[in-house]
């Protein structure tokens, strides 16, 4: 199975719909079968909110609360025995079960424990690459599927038989277009178990790739983006043909409406929505403002939050706040669309968040 | 100051802190949770460009110097908060709330201010 395979096996079994709901909707609707004790329903309503929304902020802490509450008692015994008997077995385990909550901070921390020099067998390793695979699925940084791929290529090396290992890099080379690499690993897997179909087919799916130079660098590069358009198609309405982003920047009245909702916040200077590039697509203002030098402010301080966060390997930029004795910017990317709100210092924090936060996982949506 | 930032570091959700001027020199930090390729150097150049770019902007729309900071990334936070003598720079998980971690970094910038003057 690919990358996406699994959401999309887990799409075709699914009971509960979240179609044409915005990822705000969605949230609010699993909170209810959480609070109904719905659980499972909560959590096949989460899981597909985060397939058609990877970005969004709302819609990952929902789906993350209810996988820590489902996850609790074994991750509390499993801390216990890491405390009884420390030993890289259970820090392996425990490096899992965090990467399943999302909380990659931890996994990280207890890979980096489980990582024993003189007698690693790859295991940890092979969580740090699945960790990267995540972000990747994500974030669509191609940083991450390059890491992931030195990291599960590193538990190879440790241990050439971890059937798990070796048949997630041939995927990944697969799903890349690296047809040398995904034919190789899924070879590797047929040395000690010539009958495994799922070798076998893979080495199938990759005879049939086309042949191209073999750059991987330049092949995750084009895959990342391939997945990037692909997630934000799958943010649309039924019967649109554009991603939400793409359809607000090609109809600046209706993003200035949807900015103009931010009005009533005690405060409110101004919401400018721009391109990438820092060009002005729609704007609301409350008193006069020179629209030129916001959106030229607003560019440059994007490019700052944005060359930081990925220099700091946290991933995209999605959202900042200036604050100072003239006021409050508040940045956020929704998709291609960058918007930066400008509140007075009689602005209320809390009430700012509050209200982004609705505009940016509902209104923009609608 | 390194003990107050070391001190700052057990906060949960706060993986490395530093003290830096707005030119760049590293007046103390306790980053050793950071990755591997995230040393001193790197990061204070990288918090440096993003206060001057960032107090740049803003002075393009009028606005005074910024006293803080907050930037959300998809894997984590940074925080810069403005100490009058330099910034204090502190790099935080995103799975923590936020109004906790301030709360500890206002304490922290107050503690090394204190120790400054005195």
């Amino acid at each position: 199975m690919g990358l996406f395979d699994v959401f999309k096996a887990k799409k075709s079994q699914r009971t509960v719909s979240i179609e044409g709901k915005t990822p705000y909707q969605i949230a609010t609707d699993v909170q209810r079968l959480i609070d109904k004790k719905q659980t499972s329903d909560a959590l096949a309503m989460a899981e597909q909110g985060v397939y058609l929304f990877p970005r969004s902020d709302a819609v990952l802490s929902t789906y993350r609360f209810l996988k820590r509450e489902t996850l609790t008692q074994q991750l509390a015994e499993l801390r216990q025995k890491a405390e009884r008997e420390p030993n890289p077995l259970v820090f392996a385990r425990l490096a899992d079960l965090f990467k399943d909550l999302g909380d990659y901070d931890k996994a990280v921390d207890y890979c980096k424990r489980g990582i024993e020099p003189q007698n690693d067998d790859g295991t940890c390793w092979r969580i740090l690459g699945k960790i990267r695979l995540e972000r990747f699925k994500e974030d669509f940084l191609p940083r991450d599927a390059i890491l992931a791929i030195e990291y599960l290529e590193r538990s190879f090396e440790l241990n050439r038989t971890s059937y798990k290992t070796i048949l997630e890099l041939a995927e990944l080379y697969s799903e890349v277009g690296a047809k040398r690499y995904a034919i190789q690993r899924a070879e590797a897997v047929l040395e000690f178990a010539p009958d495994d179909e799922r070798a076998l087919a893979l080495v199938r799916k990759a005879q049939s790739l086309p042949d191209v130079r073999e750059n991987l660098e330049d092949l995750v590069q084009a895959y990342a983006e391939k997945q990037r358009r692909a997630a934000q198609r799958r943010g649309r309405k039924p019967g649109e043909t554009h991603s939400p982003s793409a359809r607000l920047a090609k109809n600046p009245v209706q993003l200035r409406d949807r900015l103009g909702s931010l009005r009533a916040l005690d405060g409110f200077a101004a919401a400018v929505a721009t391109d990438a590039q820092g060009v002005v697509i729609a704007s609301f203002t409350a008193r006069e403002l020179d629209e030129g030098a916001v959106a030229e402010a607003v560019k440059q301080a994007f490019e700052a939050a944005e060359a930081c966060s990925y220099r700091m390997d946290i991933g995209h930029f999605r959202k900042g706040l200036f604050e100072g004795p003239s006021g409050y910017v508040y940045l956020l990317v929704f998709d291609e669309v960058h918007i930066a709100v400008l509140c007075d210092p009689s602005a209320k924090i809390d009430r700012l968040e509050e209200a982004v936060t609705r505009l940016v996982e509902h209104e923009l949506y609608v | 100051m390194k003990d107050i930032l070391e001190r700052l570091n057990e906060v949960a959700g706060v993986k490395g802190s530093m003290v830096v001027t707005t030119d760049g020199i590293v007046v103390a930090s306790a980053l050793e949770n950071l990755g591997d390729d995230l040393d001193e150097e790197t990061v204070a150049a990288l918090s440096t460009h993003m206060i001057r770019s960032g107090r740049r902007a803003l002075e393009r729309i009028g606005h005074e110097p910024f006293k803080r900071v907050i930037l959300n990334a998809s894997w984590g936070r940074m925080i810069f908060l403005d100490m009058e003598i330099a910034f204090l720079v502190v790099a935080a998980t995103q799975n923590i709330k936020l109004g906790s971690i301030l709360i500890e970094i206002d304490s922290a910038a107050y503690k090394i201010r204190h120790r400054r003057v005195h």
